[in-house]
């Protein structure tokens, strides 16, 4: 057993092999002891983590069936690093479950999960992110994240010019 | 989801985040991306996103280009590939879908296999105004003009992994007709497109003012009416061949045909700049 501490104090027990969905704790882990601390993690934060981690490590737990290392193959071709399709109907819809989750709570988990370098989940947070961006025009996407338009009227026309086909027909 | 007056901080996310989530979108999206907000500006038109938005072949792409040229990023290089480039020595040009960044090819008629093209009393090859314009670059420098035949055959073939996977394509033939054109209305010719054994046939017909000939089939009740073309920039027209969808773009290839064999009437006055392949978006 490994023992996470977050940031507000709280220890929390788990399994090795659902600590290591995590390479930044299983490189830890391997020179170090075994109580982690997780300084910048809050409580909350760490147990969605570990929620999740929990379910993957269970699933993926199972040998890669040959169709899903074609699709990880597949997919490694972009110089990016992208994690792997999730190929398990189950876990998929599991995922989308997981991440109905507000904007500021998706950002949380993705921060945690990026210092943590949980790649997966972080590439399901980011999907999720993304899915509320497509389709919407900048000002949908500014209420949407609560972002400030801090551009000048005049660069703001500029960008619009330069992309006008992006902005027609709202 | 959609509390839309939460903070949610989207500007503390670790560097790179932005990018990419906004890599998992379209070229659309990033481009209404751009305008949100410098944050979002710099994210969205990093080499990170185009480098996602770009095809996976595009080293063989440029290599492949009759004209090299110079791109100062990736994103600038994507909308350098938004218009056709001759590639293959000028056999069949290349571009990109800007909204969706999928593959456009139109091969040109060289490329093209036409019964008794090289029989000068049955097709000549002409070079047409707009074909000579090398700093454009983007027109093939011959086409194939039809002087008179009876058996009227033209296949195409493009191999399915140059094309972008999951998605749904149609193709079209892309025409002139000659100020005398004559038999192209009526009986319509044949078009199909065939993939692994999936196959699909539809009557064309390349005369537009065949629509009166088009309604008079109506309502004698004929269900499957041909296909009118459709005007292109240039003067040029295109005609709808059929459509496929591209899986995973695997080892097999699309076979395009366009003929009228059954009529025995002569026909003349077709000019034929090429094949074209694109995607097709349903309303």
């Amino acid at each position: 057993m490994i023992k996470l501490v977050s940031g507000d104090g709280a220890e929390f027990e788990v399994e090795e092999e659902v600590a290591f969905q995590s390479k930044i704790i299983k490189d830890i882990v391997a020179d170090a002891d075994d109580v982690i601390p997780l300084p910048t993690v809050s409580s909350k934060v760490l147990i969605q983590v570990i929620e999740y981690c929990r379910k993957h490590a269970a699933v993926n737990s199972f040998p890669l069936s040959p169709s899903s290392s074609a699709a990880a193959a597949a997919s490694s071709s972009s110089s990016i690093s992208y994690s792997k399709p999730v190929s398990d109907p189950a876990l998929r819809a599991w995922d989308n479950e997981f991440v109905k989750l507000n904007n500021s709570s998706l950002f949380d988990i993705v921060i945690a999960a990026n210092y943590l370098d949980i790649e997966e989940l972080v590439d399901l947070v980011l999907e999720t992110v993304a899915d509320r961006i497509k389709g919407k025009q900048a000002q949908e996407i500014r209420r949407q994240f609560n972002i400030e338009n801090d551009f000048t009227p005049e660069e703001e026309e500029a960008l619009r010019r330069e992309n006008s086909w992006a902005f027609q027909n709202n | 989801m959609g509390k839309e007056k939460e903070d949610s901080g989207i500007e503390k996310l670790p560097e790179g985040c932005i990018a990419h989530a906004i890599a998992h979108t379209s070229p659309l999206d990033a481009c209404r991306s751009s305008a949100v907000s410098t944050t979002f500006r710099a994210a969205a038109d990093s080499d990170l996103v185009w480098h996602r938005f770009l095809p996976a072949d595009t080293p063989s792409i440029l290599s492949s280009a009759l004209r090299p040229f110079e791109y100062s990023s990736k994103r600038d290089l994507f909308f350098r590939l938004c218009d056709p480039i001759l590639i293959d020595g000028g056999k069949m040009s290349m571009w990109l879908e800007r909204s969706t960044g999928a593959k456009c090819y139109m091969i040109s008629a060289r490329e093209l296999t036409i019964v008794w093209g090289e029989t000068p009393e049955y097709w000549r090859w002409i070079s047409l105004p707009d074909s000579r314009f090398p700093e454009v670059a983007v027109r093939f420098p011959e086409v194939a003009e039809l002087m008179n035949v009876c058996w009227l055959e033209i296949r195409g073939s493009i191999q399915s992994k140059l094309l972008t996977p999951k998605t749904t394509y149609a193709a079209y033939l892309v025409f002139k007709l000659a100020y005398r054109s004559r038999g192209l209305d009526d009986p319509p010719q044949q078009a199909s497109v065939k993939v692994g054994l999936r196959s699909s046939t539809t009557l064309v017909c390349l005369q537009p003012r065949s629509a009166a000939a088009r309604e008079r089939r109506i309502r004698m009740g004929e269900s499957d009416p041909p296909t009118l073309p459709l005007a292109r920039d240039n003067g040029w027209m295109e005609v709808a061949i059929g459509e496929f969808y591209n899986e995973e773009g695997e080892d097999g290839e699309v076979a395009i045909s366009f003929t009228e064999i059954k009529g025995g009437h002569w026909k003349k006055g077709l000019i034929v700049e090429g094949i074209e392949i694109r995607p097709k978006h349903r309303k």
